[in-house]
């Protein structure tokens, strides 16, 4: 009798979900190569489900996030790139644990290290031999630097990783993603083979919300927020009738 | 007069249960692929009350087994599925997919296979194509589907390639809506094996809900104020009642 309440809860518990993804995504709408999350409400497959019960409401809300290719940017920066398939490249986290990211934005740091974002190192680690200058990536991810007399010689090879199924990665913030029993197994290569695109030097890529999307799902939201927020009080007036009927 | 009691009831009763499936259909108002339910109101058959228990010999000459008619009571006859198709909307993501027609097939934990049109699948770690549940997204001949790690494109017929070539054939099947029983709220179940079709599958979309809120909420008030005018017919016969029960036989003008 009471599961008109149950429906309506779980209905404003997925508009609330969905709004907080909207804020997320909004929030995040130039983040360097972040991924939008999407929230949506999930039917369960019952096999036990009989013609009259079970009309609970939402039953899962599933929170996946969306590894779409976001635009390249372009800044110009010789250590910067953007990569143009769903895949990834490794770096070495503080706490000396392997993850990925795509956040494609290197630099030097004063050891003369070739470092992802917060001086994260590469792995393998790249290194600019004393007395080069000017570190640089092209395409194919090969690393470079000028030498003594002006000419440009190879210091590294940045590798690209493939998951079977990135959403199983776990997202750690900062743009890394750690290896899960549910990203399955991965395969890697240099950018512009076997099966690797070319990585966009010069450029970083852009987060791949987008905004009349994201404004469109909060309005969706805020209504079925409404809705579900009314039925939720007819259902209690109708509560309050039942209680009434003897007095 | 409590025939009277009994119609305001089931009246009253059948409006709860209506009410559970409007909020059902409003609560998942965007979940992919789910199908509103529909009510249909009805009145009872006119019935013979009869007699609960048997009477006992000596007496059963004198009375009558069947005690009165009653009628005029609601009861929700039944809850159908609208399986009009919900609108489509683009995503742009691989694995999304939506049907002009028919259903995806499900592999359940069990092996029972579920149809939904709920198709917002992804590859799992062996790189097979499953739901966000983990069940196995069926072939055109009721196997699992194992993809490459690279981007696939599914045609319109369901066709899946990877590099040019044809890797599996995506299942659609179809049914006529009495042949499909409710297995949870976006997947249904079928004891007879579905008509194969091959064409309508759009890559990129997901179907949304087909809940209409408008008339959901329409509706929902509707329902609500059919349940409080049966309450008030309950207190008017309360009262009557009462007054039957108290008042007549009383010795007048005391």
């Amino acid at each position: 009798m009471t599961s008109i309440l149950g429906a309506a809860a779980s209905g404003l518990q997925l508009n609330q979900a969905v709004l907080e993804a909207v804020g997320q995504n909004l929030a995040n709408a130039n983040s360097t190569a972040y991924k939008k999350v999407r929230v949506l409400a999930e039917g369960a497959p019952d096999a036990t489900a009989s013609p009259d019960g079970g009309r609970l409401g939402v039953a899962e809300i599933t929170r996946d996030q969306i590894f779409s290719v976001g635009a390249p940017q372009t800044t110009d920066g010789l250590l910067h790139f953007a990569i143009t398939d769903d895949t990834f490249f490794r770096v070495k986290d503080f706490d000396d644990s392997i993850v990925y990211t795509r956040f494609g934005a290197l630099d030097m740091d004063s050891e003369r290290n070739v470092v992802a974002f917060r001086g994260r190192l590469l792995e393998p680690p790249v290194t600019v031999p004393d007395g080069m200058t000017q570190p640089a990536i092209g395409p194919s991810g090969v690393l470079s630097a000028l030498d003594a007399d002006g000419v440009r010689q190879e210091i590294g090879q940045l590798t690209l990783v493939r998951f079977m199924n990135p959403q199983g990665l776990e997202a750690l913030g900062d743009g890394l993603y750690r290896e899960s029993a549910n990203s399955g197994a991965s395969t890697e290569g240099a950018p512009a083979s076997d099966g690797f695109g070319a990585i966009t030097p010069g450029a970083v890529e852009a987060a791949n919300v987008d905004i009349a999307e994201e404004f469109t799902n909060m309005i969706i939201a805020q209504r079925a927020y409404q809705a579900s927020a009314k039925t939720f009080s007819v259902g209690d007036e109708m509560l309050l009738i039942a209680t009434n009927l003897t007095r | 007069m409590i025939k009277g009691l009994y119609s305001a009831f089931t009246a009253m009763e059948a409006a709860w249960k209506y009410q559970d499936v409007l909020a059902n259909n409003v609560a998942n108002a965007n979940t992919a692929g789910f199908k509103r339910e529909i009510g249909a109101q009805q009145s009872f058959a006119d019935v013979l009350l009869s007699q609960q228990a048997g009477v006992p010999a000596p007496l059963s000459a004198r009375i009558q087994a069947v005690v009165g008619q009653i009628g005029s009571g609601t009861f929700m006859a039944d809850f159908s599925t609208d399986f009009s198709g919900g609108a489509l909307k683009t995503t742009g993501n691989e694995l999304d997919f939506a049907l002009d027609k028919g259903f995806f097939g499900v592999e359940g934990v069990d092996g029972e296979v579920f149809y939904t049109r709920d198709g917002r699948f992804n590859r799992d770690a062996n790189g097979d194509l499953v739901t966000s549940h983990g069940y196995y997204v069926l072939n055109s001949a009721g196997g699992h589907i194992n993809l490459p790690p690279d981007a696939v494109t599914v045609g319109s017929d369901g066709a899946i390639a990877g590099n040019g070539n044809v890797i599996d054939q995506l299942g659609v099947w179809d049914f006529a809506p009495a042949q499909l029983s409710r297995a949870g709220e976006a997947y249904f179940m079928s004891s007879e094996p579905g008509t194969p079709i091959d064409g309508g599958v759009r890559q990129g979309f997901i179907e949304n809900s087909n809940s209409d809120m408008v008339e959901e909420m329409t509706t929902l008030l509707a329902v609500q104020r059919t349940y409080q005018a049966n309450q008030k017919i309950l207190s008017v016969l309360d009262g009557t009642l009462d007054q039957a029960a108290s008042s007549i036989g009383q010795f007048g003008g005391q």
